[in-house]
């Protein structure tokens, strides 16, 4: 077993770049600009990276209003809607409307990649970049439906895009989180769950990179089963919301690589180091592989500065147990 | 007094923020870097509540309110005024929307007036001898805030809700008569919505005059079901935004209170026009009797450009009239600020 840090999903994308994105939206800078200034707080991302010793990230996702806004880099008919809340979070997005068959976007993530990359070798990083995708059952249902007489057949064409765009960045990339906080939601019918390994299967098919499957948010017990079932390499797990629920969810870890969610990226009380190893040692004694610690769920919920204490942690966890250089 | 309470039928109202001025927000800059006084600031503000008043003046709104001009964000504004809460830094909401989301690292406590002064500025400086007045209520502080204190989310609610009835005891002695509990948050957890209700039942206890409840942007088919046990008079809700689908949930829920009837959505630029404005109406009013309708946007105007924000008030009032006029030959006339509820 090995314990390595992780971060995954957003980082809190600071004022003043969202600041450029203002002077962007109102056509005052051009779109050159906007990437420029992104690349820089992109760099100073990976900078903490390097410091913290992260060896699983992503490029902290600064360049998207959100996590499903994302999925505009990669799918090119949707249309963007009103706002809609994200879940129970005081956080909004724009809902995705499905108007016509899905179709592919074949630049925009994988040029983004190419970008980050580029800022890793210049600053001499290593680790694991992962690229970002959002899962299936998430995007089905965060999204309005206008096209789809047959709801499977949404999910089809959205899990066989992915193994496409997936493909693509298999050259660049070693590793893809796929978020899939939908799986969980309780409005989410269990027929749909009872089909995810089949979209899973589709994702999937002759990739190459590790596939870490990433929920957060409150756990239905219930759905556990098909959750360790689906085939992708790590399975995350939002530990902080279901503290009390994880007697029932270490069973599941037996010979699975785990991604734990240790830090609370809904509250600004920082978390003791003690209880994140408890985590940890629970995990280990259940017979999970390789542990990889991080953040629970997206870092847009909380401040900068409390982010970065937090990530900051994850080194002096690791570093107590020994099992760093 | 009942005269002093009458309103025309269909009475049009705002829900609460509106667009900055420029220049006051250029002089929050410059005060925020010490080139400017205190008490400058304070001008600024007054200048730019006055300025809010003349532009709901000029667009024809029944019920103003002061634009929360001298409101930065509807939980931080609260947070700074109350003691136990400490803030770490600005959280995004969406986009490049931003607010500086409060921790409580203490036991809530009220050391002076929150709003007290602003209403009465306010009041002496409005066009109308109505006006709302807009509090965040104590769900939502809650929920927009990180407790690193309480041992339990409804323990700082609670807390919280016996504060607000202190302050709305205030507002009610300084001459409110139309107060708007802001609680958007209400409908994010299915599970706590019942003691969410008790809690804004405890901030509302006592408090004799109109009492709404503004939701928006959430489910609300977790919340319709206590309309009656929720003590308020008025539920301004948001419906633009969601092209009036969710209309259908007042008939659902058998819904039976005043409605503030979202009509103009404060999330898109474009302009609706009076024509629209009307026909949303006469759908609202398929559902709720004319004398418990009121007409207001979807949600604050703060977030848009000061001469849409402007134009979209224009054009829900040329709205509101089409249909007023034909509610006129129906023989409705008026309705009124009188609360309908006993608390």
């Amino acid at each position: 077993m090995s314990i390595k840090t992780g971060l995954i999903g957003s980082y809190p994308r600071p004022v003043n770049l969202a600041k450029v994105f203002s002077r962007y939206n109102s056509k005052k800078i051009d779109k050159e600009k906007l990437n420029q200034e992104i690349r820089r707080y992109t760099e100073k991302f990976f900078s903490l990276v390097k410091e913290v010793n992260v060896e699983y990230f992503t490029d902290g996702l600064l360049r998207w209003d959100d996590l499903i806004d994302l999925t505009f880099s990669y799918l090119k008919s949707p249309t963007k809607d009103g706002l809609i809340r994200f879940y129970d979070n005081n956080f909004y997005y724009r809902r995705p409307v499905i108007s016509s068959k899905l179709e592919k976007d074949d630049s925009q993530l994988l040029e983004a990649i190419k970008e980050d990359l580029e800022l890793l070798k210049k600053l001499e990083i290593g680790g694991t970049l992962k690229a970002v995708v959002v899962g299936p059952i998430t995007y089905a249902t965060l999204s309005e439906n206008k096209y789809y007489n047959d709801f499977q057949k949404l999910l089809e064409d959205y899990s066989k895009i992915l193994n496409e765009v997936l493909s693509d960045l298999q050259s660049y990339v070693n590793a893809v989180e796929i978020h899939e906080p939908g799986f969980f939601d309780k409005n989410v019918k269990r027929d749909l769950i009872e089909r995810a390994n089949e979209y899973y299967e589709i994702i999937g098919k002759g990739l190459k990179i590790e596939k870490h499957l990433i929920s957060y948010f409150d756990i239905q017990v219930d759905r556990l089963k098909e959750y360790f079932n689906l085939p992708v390499d790590v399975y995350g797990v939002d530990v902080i919301e279901n503290r009390k629920k994880l007697g029932k969810v270490y069973p599941f870890f037996k010979d699975k690589n785990v991604y734990l969610g240790v830090l609370d990226t809904r509250n600004t009380k920082m978390e003791s180091i003690t209880t994140i190893k408890r985590f940890i040692s629970s995990s280990n004694e259940s017979g999970a592989k390789d542990i990889i610690i991080g953040n629970a769920s997206l870092m847009d919920f909380i401040p900068e500065i409390v982010a970065v204490r937090k990530i900051k942690l994850l080194n002096k966890v690791v570093s107590k147990d020994g099992k760093r250089a | 007094m009942e005269k002093e309470l009458e309103l025309p039928i269909l009475p049009t109202t705002v829900i609460g923020s509106y667009p900055r001025p420029k220049w006051l927000r250029e002089a929050i800059r410059l005060h925020k870097n010490g080139k400017i006084s205190d008490e400058e600031l304070k001008e600024a503000f007054d200048d730019a509540v006055i300025a809010v008043l003349r532009d709901h003046q000029v667009a024809g709104v029944d019920i103003p309110t002061d634009g929360e001009m001298r409101r930065d964000e509807m939980v931080e504004y609260f947070a700074e005024r109350l003691k136990g809460f400490k803030f770490y830094g600005p959280v995004r909401v969406w986009g490049t929307a931003y607010y500086r989301k409060p921790s409580v690292v203490s036991k809530i406590e009220y050391t002076t007036p929150l709003i007290v002064d602003e209403f009465k500025f306010t009041k002496n400086a409005s066009y109308s001898p109505h006006i709302k007045i807009t509090i965040t209520g104590p769900y939502t502080i809650a929920e927009w805030s990180y407790n690193e204190y309480y041992k339990t989310k409804q323990d700082l609610v609670f807390d919280l809700a016996k504060i607000i009835n202190i302050e709305l005891k205030k507002l009610v002695e300084a001459g409110a008569t139309f107060i708007q509990v802001d609680e958007p948050a209400l409908p994010t957890h299915a599970e706590e919505v019942e003691w969410a209700v008790d809690a804004i039942n405890e901030a509302v206890k006592g408090i004799n005059v109109k009492v709404g409840v503004h939701i928006c942007y959430g489910d609300y088919s977790r919340v319709l079901p206590y309309t009656d046990k929720l003590l308020v008079d008025q539920f301004a809700l948001e419906f633009a935004n969601r092209n009036f689908e969710d209309l259908v949930l007042l008939k659902r829920f058998n819904f039976d209170k005043e409605l503030g009837f979202g009509v103009v959505d404060v999330h898109n630029r474009r302009v609706e026009s009076p024509e629209e404005v009307a026909s949303a109406i006469r759908k609202a009013l398929e559902y709720v009797p004319p004398d418990k309708l009121f007409i207001n946007p979807d949600c604050g105007l703060k977030l848009l450009p000061r001469n849409i924000a402007f134009q979209k008030l224009v054009n829900m009032v040329a709205g509101t009239k089409i249909v007023r006029e034909e509610l006129k030959r129906k023989g409705y006339i008026s309705t009124s600020l009188k609360p309908l509820v006993s608390r």
